[in-house]
């Protein structure tokens, strides 16, 4: 339906219909999972998210499944898609073909049908020190100004800070299929993300945390979490970095100080140029 | 120890095994091709050959070094990947010193090999 | 009215399903390109090598017993099936050793690029490699072939 979806890469079936197989899991019945298969009828633009909403209300109300924000920002809706991990309402049916399969995101225990129980994967993130830490406590819990960062090193950081904690790399990452132990690629990028934030003084005491085989020695570079990764944060690349980091030392070489304040009354040379505002007419 | 710096040693055994264990496999494996540009004499399996190769510190001290790296390596590598299928406390321990225990095991009986063979 | 077994089952911690792939995860987990199979065939060939030097170091170790013992024993190595054994190890250390290489640089962050601000369609650093991943596949199928070609023509 190349006319209705825009994207010639679907492939689907002339009537509009999609198969949609779920493996779903009820803890009251079920001890394994069962699938389950529902015709959708195909709408423009619509997500794996909207053809299970499309069930819900009209075929089956007792599917269950995550979602919030329905714009790949919350992280809710992290699913196994058609082979992959995927965020449900940032996965057009259109790229799939005409049988979806979903499944609850792997290495997750799954709570009900699609609902991923993501506890250790939050008992992770907060494990590995996931805040600025400064050595200047009193500037910190009472700021007076900002602290100095250029846009360089923002750029050495920001993309991690768009980790959404949804949980696809782990679903994604080889060595948390096996191991409950280790830190993940989640965690362990967010502790580079920190670690190479000019404001942060932390790395040494997250490194206590991270510097074990089950941390982030149990990255092999199988690159799957970047695979997987919907926005862009590259896990892989983080926990290399953060390698690196742990026997140089992070990317900046002092912290970042604290921007001194303006004299009293002090206005910026542009300020007099500026032209003033119109006299008042009421 | 830290695992940085057992896993830093791993990294510099990989890269003296790239360098030992390909002169080791090039002598041994590409011997024809070697041949072929005329820079090998004599089947280098043969008991002249291999015991002409053990004979001298120098070729001795190349072996145990290369041996040395290739258990650490190895055996640091078996180490993870059975760590990861058996990650308790107390598994990690005995998968530690099993891979001491074999590792100089193994180390011990090739030092004496080679020099034994030194002396031969 | 609620009989005691349901409150029983109410109350009962709430039962999951596990979805942990295992060992299989390693092997496959999913559609994704080439490193992760990488992965799992460096993990393989890795395995197979730490678990054959300890032979290795033990028949080179026969020579001690005099040439007449280390003739027998190259005897028994030159049958055909350890030869096929010789080609899946030397298989195993060429992709090892190529690979490694790439690893030894990938895991201190080299030739991975910098992060940046993430823009659609989002990089992602492994493939910066691919280049040198297909070139480096391709020396390791020269080099394993030429090694076949020494062990069968000895």
């Amino acid at each position: 339906m190349a006319d209705l979806t825009g994207n010639p890469k679907g492939g689907f079936p002339e009537d509009g219909i999609l198969t949609l197989r779920v493996a779903r899991y009820d803890p009251e019945h079920d001890r394994e999972a069962r699938p389950q298969e529902w015709k959708v009828k195909i709408l423009p633009g619509m997500t794996v998210l909207d053809a299970l909403f499309s069930v819900k209300e009209g075929q089956d109300g007792s599917l269950a499944f995550r979602c919030s924000c329905r714009m790949g920002v919350c992280g809710s809706c992290g699913m196994f898609i058609n082979g992959k991990p995927r965020l449900a309402c940032n996965t057009q049916v259109s790229e799939l073909g005409p049988v979806v399969e979903v499944a609850p995101l792997p290495n997750h225990d799954a709570i009900k049908d699609l609902v991923p129980d993501l506890t250790q994967t939050f008992r992770r993130h907060r494990a590995v020190l996931p805040y600025v830490m400064r050595s200047d406590a009193a500037e910190m819990e009472s700021p007076t100004r900002e602290y100095k960062q250029t846009p360089e090193e923002l750029a050495r950081y920001v993309q991690f800070t768009y980790c959404l904690k949804c949980s696809l790399c782990l679903a994604a990452c080889p060595t948390v299929s096996t191991s409950e132990q280790f830190l993940g690629p989640q965690a362990l990028a967010q502790v580079y993300r920190y670690s190479a934030d000019n404001r942060d003084q932390g790395l040494g005491e997250r490194a206590g945390v991270v510097d074990a085989s089950h941390g982030v020695f149990g990255c092999h570079l199988a690159g799957a979490c970047s695979e997987a990764c919907p926005k862009g944060v590259d896990p892989a690349l983080g926990i290399q970095l953060l390698k690196r980091s742990l026997f140089v030392g992070p990317p900046h070489s002092a912290p970042a100080q604290v921007v001194p304040a303006f004299p009293e009354g002090y206005r910026t040379p542009e300020a007099a140029e500026r032209p003033k505002a119109p006299p008042r007419s009421v | 120890m830290r695992e940085s710096r057992l896993w830093a040693f791993h990294l510099i055994c990989g890269a003296g095994l790239l360098v030992l264990l390909s002169l080791h496999m090039g002598l041994m494996h590409y011997a024809s091709i070697l041949a072929l540009l005329g820079w090998a004499r004599e089947p280098v399996l043969s008991f002249s050959a291999v015991a002409d190769r053990g004979r001298g510190a120098a070729w001795a001290a190349t072996y145990v070094l290369l041996l040395g790296f290739a258990l650490y390596h190895g055996l640091y590598g078996l180490r993870g990947i059975l760590g990861e299928i058996w990650g308790t406390p107390r598994a990690v321990r005995i998968i530690n010193a099993g891979v001491v225990v074999f590792g100089l095991v193994v180390l011990v009986y090739g030092v004496a090999v080679a020099l034994q063979a030194a002396r031969l | 009215m609620v009989t005691e077994a349901q409150t029983q089952a109410r109350t009962r911690a709430p039962s999951r399903l596990s979805m942990r792939l295992g060992l299989r995860g390693w092997v496959y987990a999913g559609r994704y390109p080439a490193e992760r199979y990488l992965y799992i065939l460096h993990r393989i060939c890795g395995l197979g090598l730490v678990l054959y030097l300890p032979l290795h170091v033990w028949v080179t170790g026969r020579r001690l017993q005099g040439p007449d013992a280390w003739e027998q024993t190259m005897a028994i190595l030159s049958r055909p099936v350890f030869v096929a054994g010789e080609i899946l190890i030397l298989a195993a250390f060429v992709f090892h050793a190529i690979n490694g290489f790439r690893l030894l640089f990938g895991h201190l962050g080299c030739a991975l690029g910098r992060p940046g601000h993430p823009v659609y369609p989002y990089p992602v650093a492994l493939h910066r490699q691919r280049r040198m991943v297909v070139t480096l596949m391709v020396l390791a199928g020269v080099f394993l072939a030429a090694g076949v070609w020494d062990l069968l023509t000895k």
